[in-house]
């Protein structure tokens, strides 16, 4: 025990890693996080592709025939149409078999709006997803210290935690926002004008994608502070819903200053091809024949509050979203060892 | 020797104002030892595992896993905690394929399998259907498929049957022979440590109260009956039995006239000392920590 020896004798025994991993690997992946993030979430996942194609389809369907009889109705009778279209709601393939009270279900008008209140449902259900089965039943269970105690970090963990939802939520969102964007230019002008549009106008863009990942990081951070999973669940569940209250139009910076008006461009059209100003007829055929009105255009132009307000919304929802995520990390650590291997006594 | 595991001055604390869990622990365990270890209930065996396995933080003191710091050689490290946790929604196949994602370079997919099928699983059983002791078997079967040079067990076979446990207990055994693996492994079935074990952790109040190779430990304890004087030697337990006293010493020199001495079994020899938590600690060299073995020399 004395006097140790400088050169240390090779350890004999050390275990040779000559065992192959026999194991098919289906997804690259440095250490196989991303193969156990989907397999371990695998019904989060099933119900996201649902929620996926359901918001998608119903847009599409705005985009194509949901949007036919409120412009035949636009067509011939401009604005009135497409208005009086809305509140009658005719143009769900089966309204005219539904029964009354149910209607207003079926109108382009009402529909419209459905992924856009999807978004914000969605926001609260990652949020009480990432506290809930993603981290806080791990951590309840014992099994996010089973997977810290292979050959993964808990930092390594937290990264693919984070980034696979992120990345699933980035493109899917992005990509809903996108054909929403689409289809309102394609069809704005087929909504009942007030409230509606301009609420919506503003809230979908860069800012819905960065809500929903505000949303994954809070709940993320709420269950790693909390530890336990019904109340990381609660608290992330209702700071999302609060958020999500807050965007569009009751912003601290915002101010009273709520939704501006959208400019909009509304003309009636004469035989001739001239534009000219609504004669205002309502569904009045004669009214609209003796002005000679053979068609219409309406469009909303875009509005200059528009990017100001949404980059500037999308940039705190991201800071935030940042600030969760650091100090999700931070938290992490309170988790684990001291590192400090250095200064042995004696 | 090379060390394993070696403590340093250990605390942990739960909570601000709570007794200790771990309480200046210092010992040091010898690379290659199968070594038991041992303690009352609370007395910090589960603690001491956990911050080995890099899942929880001391409050003071050091500790080196492997030459490391803990939570560093996790590729190298293998635990199974007590209450074994698995993904109750996985299949018995999803979770041995499960630990080959998260231990890509040392996995041994064949090994791990082969002792899921020792216990007759169906691989595609959810983990949740499983029994205790059959949980216990696929737990296992990850810590082992990962090749760990150091196997950290908190009471690994408490659930199973005893058919089950001889044989994965063999399993363990063996391996641990064939690659050289060091295993610290909290238990309360005294048997089973004496036919497994070749070393020894008692740990009572927050520190090791007995450290060492358990023939070491036992070749320094007699148990004494008869009468006379035994003040020379520690005496750890004694009680009256017949005309004299039964007495578990720890020997200081031969022992007198007038006594019957008899080797202890490792059981008199935990329970002589689990009964008599102010018996003073005896520590072997080779599992003295570095900084008390400098002190004892300087």
């Amino acid at each position: 025990m004395s006097a140790p020896s400088l050169e240390k004798p090779e350890k004999p025994e050390k275990p040779v890693k000559q065992a192959k991993p026999t194991v098919r690997r289906t997804l690259p992946g440095p250490d196989g996080l991303v193969w156990t993030m989907l397999r371990l979430h695998r019904t989060a996942l099933w119900v996201w592709t649902g929620y996926a194609v359901i918001s998608l389809g119903l847009l599409l369907w705005l985009w194509g025939p949901g949007a036919s009889a409120a412009q035949k109705a636009f067509d011939t009778f401009g604005y009135a149409g497409a208005q009086e279209n809305g509140w009658e709601g005719k143009s769900f393939p089966f309204s005219a078999w539904l029964p009354e009270f149910l209607s207003p279900l079926g109108s382009f008008d009402t529909i419209f709006y459905e992924p856009a209140s999807l978004t914000r449902l969605l926001a609260i259900g990652i949020a009480v997803f990432a506290a809930g089965p993603l981290i806080a039943r791990e951590l309840e269970l014992g099994t996010a210290g089973w997977a810290w105690t292979q050959s993964v970090t808990p930092a390594r963990w937290l990264v693919a935690k984070l980034t696979v939802p992120a990345l699933l939520i980035t493109v899917c969102t992005g990509l809903l926002v996108i054909v929403y964007r689409l289809v309102w230019n394609a069809h704005g002008h087929l909504l009942i004008a007030g409230i509606g549009p301009r609420s919506f106008y503003f809230n979908i863009g860069p800012a819905t994608v960065a809500n929903a990942l505000f949303a994954l990081a809070f709940g993320v951070l709420a269950a790693l502070v909390l530890r336990r999973a019904l109340p990381a669940l609660a608290v992330s569940g209702v700071v999302a819903y609060l958020v999500g209250a807050l965007r569009g139009n009751s912003w601290p910076f915002q101010g009273r200053y709520q939704q501006p008006e959208i400019p909009v461009h509304s003309k009636a059209i004469t035989s001739g091809g001239a534009e000219i100003r609504d004669p205002g007829c309502y569904l009045d055929k004669a009214c609209l024949a003796r002005h000679d009105v053979t068609g219409f255009t309406r469009q909303y132009l875009p509005s200059q509050d528009y990017w100001p307000r949404q980059l500037t919304e999308t940039g705190i929802l991201l800071g935030l979203t940042a600030l969760c995520v650091v100090a999700a990390f931070l938290v992490l650590r309170r988790y684990q060892p001291k590192k400090t291997t250095k200064g042995a006594r004696g | 020797m090379n060390t394993a595991l070696e403590a340093t001055g250990l605390v942990k604390r739960y909570g601000r104002h709570a007794t200790a869990a771990l309480d200046d622990c210092s010992f040091r365990l010898p690379e290659g030892r199968i070594s038991a270890l041992v303690g009352p209930n609370g007395a910090g065996k589960s603690t001491l595992l956990a911050i080995a396995a890099g899942l929880l933080r001391q409050t003071s003191g050091q500790l080196r896993v492997l030459g490391a710091g803990p939570g560093e050689a996790r590729a190298r490290v293998g635990y199974l905690s007590q209450d074994k946790p698995l993904h109750p929604q996985l299949s018995v196949a999803d979770t041995l394929r499960l630990g080959a994602e998260l231990n890509p370079d040392r996995w041994d997919a064949a090994y791990a399998a082969g002792i899921v099928e020792q216990g007759s699983l169906d691989p595609r059983t959810k983990v949740r259907a499983l029994s205790g002791g059959q949980r216990t078997r696929v737990a296992l079967a990850i810590a082992l498929g990962k090749r760990p040079e150091l196997m950290l067990l908190d009471e690994p076979m408490a659930d199973l049957d005893p058919l089950a446990r001889h044989e994965l207990m063999g399993t363990l055994m063996a391996d641990a022979a064939e690659h050289g693996t060091t295993v610290l492994m909290s238990s309360h079935i005294v048997a089973e440590l004496a036919d497994a074990c070749d070393h020894l952790l008692l740990l009572g109040g927050g520190r090791i109260r007995l450290g060492g190779g358990i023939d070491d430990l036992i070749g320094a304890h007699s148990l004494v009956t008869g009468r006379g004087d035994l003040s020379k030697h520690t005496v750890v337990e004694s009680r009256a039995s017949g005309r004299g006293v039964t007495a578990l010493i720890r020997r200081d020199g031969p022992v007198g006239e007038g006594w019957q001495v008899q080797e202890p079994s490792l059981e008199e020899l935990l329970l002589a000392h689990l009964r008599s938590p102010e018996a003073p600690a005896l520590i072997t060299p080779s599992t003295a920590s570095t900084a008390d073995r400098t002190a004892v020399t300087a």
